[in-house]
């Protein structure tokens, strides 16, 4: 992905953007660890529909979750374009499978809006806040909030 | 060349202490962790000043000063007993087993320099 | 003083060691063995401790170390009586002495009202002796100020000349003392002025050059008080004539000053008017540099001398085999002076995730060459059988960095049974064997509160009272025996006690009041042991505040799961029960059989395996709907279909076509379907809960020769699903009315 990041007033913290059913969404860049070409997973037993698998990072076991899934969308059908977002919460590392990633954002504070709509469901909960571009509405991902669904217990 | 020093002491923590003390007064140090072990090294290094606890496993400190003192090699050797204990009979005990000085535990840097340039005068 | 943090960490560290061989020695003081050596070792530990603490200012731990100490002083001088009430006294301080150090290492607050009782107790043991010791402490220097006193004020005015007549007398050098370092000394103090006295010095030939012949008259002009000129003799007092007087400076009209005077006037004008400092000294005192110079030759020649080097160590060994005659400690000294080398965990760790990884990409390149499809040449099937063995032994290399005795951890448990015991009113004893059996560091950390509380239970809820044991024609102390040792590949710890045995109808009859068995479900023995392991299940009838700290032996079982082990129980009524521990030497590796599930491929622990079976027609039988059992060695053992209680998609597929593994699970057995066994391999362990959370029935993962990710199947947790107990048919009820059972 290029890098072509905007140039907005400082002091601007960067995101990721990703697509997700077709839509925007970015991921603060200071989770992001790598990103990789979806590979087959294996099946996670008792978990949400959400979790695809898990995937073996250089000897890691790390669960993959899909973000389609997760924000209520029918679940993905993984082909080799997809991408897996390897990020790393509280020590945790997860791969959040996406479309495609796309930009960097450089983005500051008051560029961000809150997030309409009171926590009811996993699509809105997992949202942080929003950012309005030229090119529409982006929505901004809390990778605390979805590690918090990956770990729900059914 | 360092002065060699060698410090006898069956306490792993008293043995570091030492050795950090004395190496940034630019002796050399020898550890020990017994009074054999200690006799063993004082035939190898011939130190310039030993040091050694008095209650140790195998062999205790005054066997160490019997051991040094009635040898042949280096008998004369400045030999500073190191105690927990500050009795006058202790000191007594140690003087009259062959010790040049001592140093009560906990020593601080200081007394350890200060006795050890009064009885080497380095 | 550099570095202190880290010689603070070495201090702590040996502390651990110390109280280590503190309580191994007062474990063998409790079994009788009041040698010297024993109660010397104990002696030398608490010694040890306070000795380093005192050196970091730790204050509380050096107070407390010191009246213990004290106490063993007055047991090794035969003083007091080692009798089991003060032993019992020592082990209590000798936790107290634990819970010091570790509230000193971990800076956190310490139950300073347990110090100061034991501390009492202690005194108490001292009695009336007990204040003398306090004056031991004395200070040397101070007390030689005293008498100077008024000197000391003098001091202030200007300075005092100080008239020092000191003869040497031969053991002085033969204590390694040397009068020009004292006179050095003195100079540093002020103006010195020296004379020899050489008048007893002897014609060349009758010179014995250890003998001494020389005395000095020294002068010293200082500002300093008499007890820092005193101090320069400390050493040596006893060691020579010394005489010191003082001249006060502008008292020229005292008396002892005015004769003083004109000797000072002789001694220095007459030799170096304005040079009074060390040159002088050896210039005025031609037999002071000949005691150097006959001191000089007498090094260099032994140096040349290599036949005399041997000399001293033999006159080592007359000395220690004098001063311990007997032979065991020098074989422990043996023991302990075997190099070790302390290296952290975490690189241990890194290497052995490096291994993992190695181990891993061996079998992929293995894999893959078979996958080229070429046929291979036999020099490369002996270089990839090369290759696997090569990193199998440095996994095994490896591994065996990261294992420890299980030995510190046997020992705590020596605390916690005789701590348990004086709540519980028990009289025991808890018996170690097998203390050198190494197990995984991380093992061993994690069986620590396991451990803790099965003691707990077995003293609590094990051993009967004295008066019941004597009731019952068993010894009054009961006796609790903790064992260690290899089996086939995995370690077993055991924990047995001489007991009442389980109360089975007891544990029965909570289990039904909890609602965990229908009141009239059948159970054998074990199953209604293995209730003991069921959540909800409190063993206590009433809790106390030992056993019942909210952790159920469920819990136990849970942690022990967690480590890659199993727990079991045997009891006989009135003989005591045993509770067997079987954990795998090292966490990070697996005995597997590989099976394949629909698209999936899992792993289960061989260890689990009594057998793998494809299942005839005939053995199998339906029960109900949904239940079906396998016959098997004259036993009904229930189907579980692997794939359909890990909530895969359930496929059609006939139980003749499947793969049947039949598990030891919880005491039971059960038959594990599965679609088909792979392969049989070792396989690295990977934590799944690290970056997702625990699933049921799965204990972890670990990644195949293909790169993918295979689950490793807890085979208790998946027999565990349903209620254990409810479904378990014994051989000769295979009737309907299991299933009321199931459904209650």
């Amino acid at each position: 992905m290029p890098p072509e990041a905007e140039a907005l007033a400082a002091p601007a913290e960067l995101y990721a953007t990703v697509i997700v059913a077709g839509q925007d969404f970015c991921i603060d860049i200071k989770q992001v660890r790598e990103n990789r070409r979806w590979s087959p997973t294996t099946t996670l037993p008792h978990s949400p529909h959400y979790m695809m698998g898990t995937m073996n990072l250089r000897g890691e076991v790390i669960p993959i979750i899909d973000l389609a899934a997760l924000f209520g969308f029918p679940n993905i059908e993984p082909t080799d374009r997809h991408v897996i977002v390897i990020i790393e919460h509280e020590e945790k590392i997860i791969g959040l499978a996406v479309e495609a990633v796309r930009r960097i954002l450089s983005v500051t504070p008051d560029q961000i809006r809150d997030a309409p709509g009171a926590k009811r469901d996993t699509s809105t909960s997992c949202i942080r806040g929003l950012i309005t571009t030229e090119s529409g509405v982006i929505r901004i991902i809390s990778v605390s909030d979805v590690v918090t669904a990956m770990e729900e217990v059914l | 060349m360092k002065a060699q020093v060698l410090a006898i002491d069956d306490s792993r923590t008293i043995r570091t202490l030492l050795a950090a003390t004395l190496e940034e007064y630019d002796f050399e140090v020898t550890t020990a962790v017994d009074g054999v072990d200690g006799l063993e090294k004082f035939a190898e290094t011939a130190p310039r000043v030993v040091i050694t606890d008095i209650n140790m496993p195998n062999l205790d400190g005054f066997g160490v000063i019997e051991g040094i003192r009635t040898g042949s090699i280096n008998k004369t050797v400045p030999i500073i007993v190191l105690s927990t204990e500050s009795g006058a009979e202790l000191k007594d005990r140690a003087r009259k087993a062959g010790a040049t000085g001592w140093i009560v535990k906990p020593f601080d840097e200081a007394s350890l320099v200060s006795v050890l340039k009064r009885i080497t005068g380095i | 003083m550099a570095a202190l943090d880290a010689i603070r960490a070495t201090f702590f560290e040996e502390c651990e060691d110390l109280i280590e061989a503190l309580n191994e020695g007062l474990g063998e003081m409790a079994d009788g063995d009041h040698g010297s050596e024993t109660v010397n070792a104990v002696f030398r530990a608490v010694h040890s401790v306070k000795g380093g603490a005192g050196s970091f200012g730790l204050n509380d731990l050096v107070s407390f170390a010191h009246t213990f100490e004290t106490v063993l002083d007055r047991i090794r001088s035969g003083d007091l009586e080692p009798a089991d009430e003060l032993i019992a006294l020592l082990q209590r301080s000798g936790d107290v002495l634990a819970d010091l150090v570790e509230a000193a290492r971990d800076e956190i607050p310490f139950d300073a009202a347990t110090v100061a009782t034991t501390s009492e107790a202690l005194e108490a043991v001292l009695g009336e002796d007990a204040a003398p010791e306090e004056e031991f402490v004395f200070d040397a220097v101070g007390a030689d100020f005293d008498f100077d006193l008024p000197v000391l004020d003098g001091a202030g005015s200007g300075p005092a000349t100080y008239m020092i007549a000191f003869a040497p007398h031969r053991d002085l050098y033969a204590n390694g003392h040397e009068p020009l370092v004292l006179i050095g000394a003195l100079a540093d103090l002020g103006e010195v002025t020296v004379a020899a006295d050489v008048s007893r010095l002897p014609a060349v030939d009758a010179f014995d050059w250890e003998e001494s012949y020389l005395a000095w008259e020294i002068t010293l002009v200082s500002t300093e008080p008499e007890g820092a000129v005193r101090e320069v003799f400390e050493f040596v007092d006893g060691l020579c004539e010394l005489e010191i007087t003082v001249t006060e400076p502008e008292g020229g009209g005292d008396g002892p000053g005015s004769p003083d005077l004109p000797d000072l006037g002789d001694l220095g004008p007459d030799d170096m008017p304005g040079l009074p400092d060390l040159p002088d000294l050896s210039d005025a005192s031609p037999a002071a540099s000949m005691e150097v110079a006959a001191d000089l030759p007498e090094l260099p020649s032994l140096e040349d001398l290599p036949a005399d080097k041997t000399d001293i160590p033999a006159t080592s060994k007359n000395v220690s085999a004098k001063k311990t005659p007997e032979a065991a400690p020098a074989a422990a000294a043996k023991k302990e002076a075997r190099p070790t080398l302390r290296v952290d965990v975490d690189r241990i760790d890194r290497l052995i995730n490096t291994v993992g990884e190695l181990i891993i990409n061996q079998a992929m390149i293995t894999q893959r060459v078979r996958e080229i499809g070429v046929p291979l040449t036999p020099e490369i099937v002996t270089d990839l059988d090369d290759y696997r063995q090569l990193a199998r032994d440095i996994q095994e290399g490896v591994m065996g960095l990261r294992t420890q005795p299980v030995k510190q951890l046997f020992q705590r448990m020596t605390r916690i049974a005789r701590e348990t015991a004086d709540v519980a009113g028990k009289s025991a004893q808890l018996v170690i064997e097998g203390e050198e059996t190494e197990v995984d560091k991380k093992v061993i950390e994690k069986l620590a509160d396991p451990l803790t509380h099965m003691i707990r239970n077995s003293i609590d809820h094990g051993l009967e009272v004295p008066e019941k044991r004597r009731d019952a024609g068993k010894p009054e102390k009961g006796t609790v025996k903790l064992t260690a040792c290899y089996k086939s590949g995995d370690v077993l710890i055991q924990i047995a006690d001489d007991g009442a045995g389980l109360n089975r109808p007891r544990i029965r009859q909570i289990a039904v009041e909890k609602g965990l068995i229908p009141a009239e479900a059948d159970l054998t023995d074990a199953e209604i042991d293995q209730l003991l392991f069921r959540p909800g299940f409190s063993t206590a009838s009433s809790v106390t505040s030992l056993s019942g700290r909210g952790v159920g032996m469920d819990v136990v079982k849970t942690s022990i799961a967690a480590l890659g082990g199993r727990i079991s129980i045997a009891s006989t009524p009135g003989e005591g029960s045993v509770f067997s521990i079987l954990l795998p030497l090292t966490l990070a590796v697996l005995d597997g059989m590989v099976v394949r599930l629909g698209n999936e491929t899992m792993v289960v622990p061989i260890a689990s395996i009594e057998e793998a079976i494809r299942p005839h027609k005939d053995d199998l039988s339906q029960l109900g709907t949904a239940r079906t059992l396998f016959a098997n060695r004259g036993e009904y053992l229930p189907v579980i279909d692997l794939a359909e209680r890990l909530g895969h998609p359930v496929r059609a597929k006939k139980l003749t076509k499947k793969t049947l593994l039949v598990i030891q699970s919880n005491g039971s057995r059960i038959a594990l379907a599965v679609d088909g066994v792979v392969d049989k391999r070792q396989v690295v362990i990977k934590s799944l809960a690290k970056n997702y959370r625990h699933i049921a029935g799965i204990s972890a993962a670990t990644i195949l020769g293909d790169g993918k990710v295979a689950l490793i199947v807890d085979p208790d947790g998946i027999a565990e699903d349903p209620p254990a107990g409810a479904m378990r048919p014994g051989p000769d009820d295979v009737h309907p009315t299991e299933e009321k059972k199931d459904a209650a």
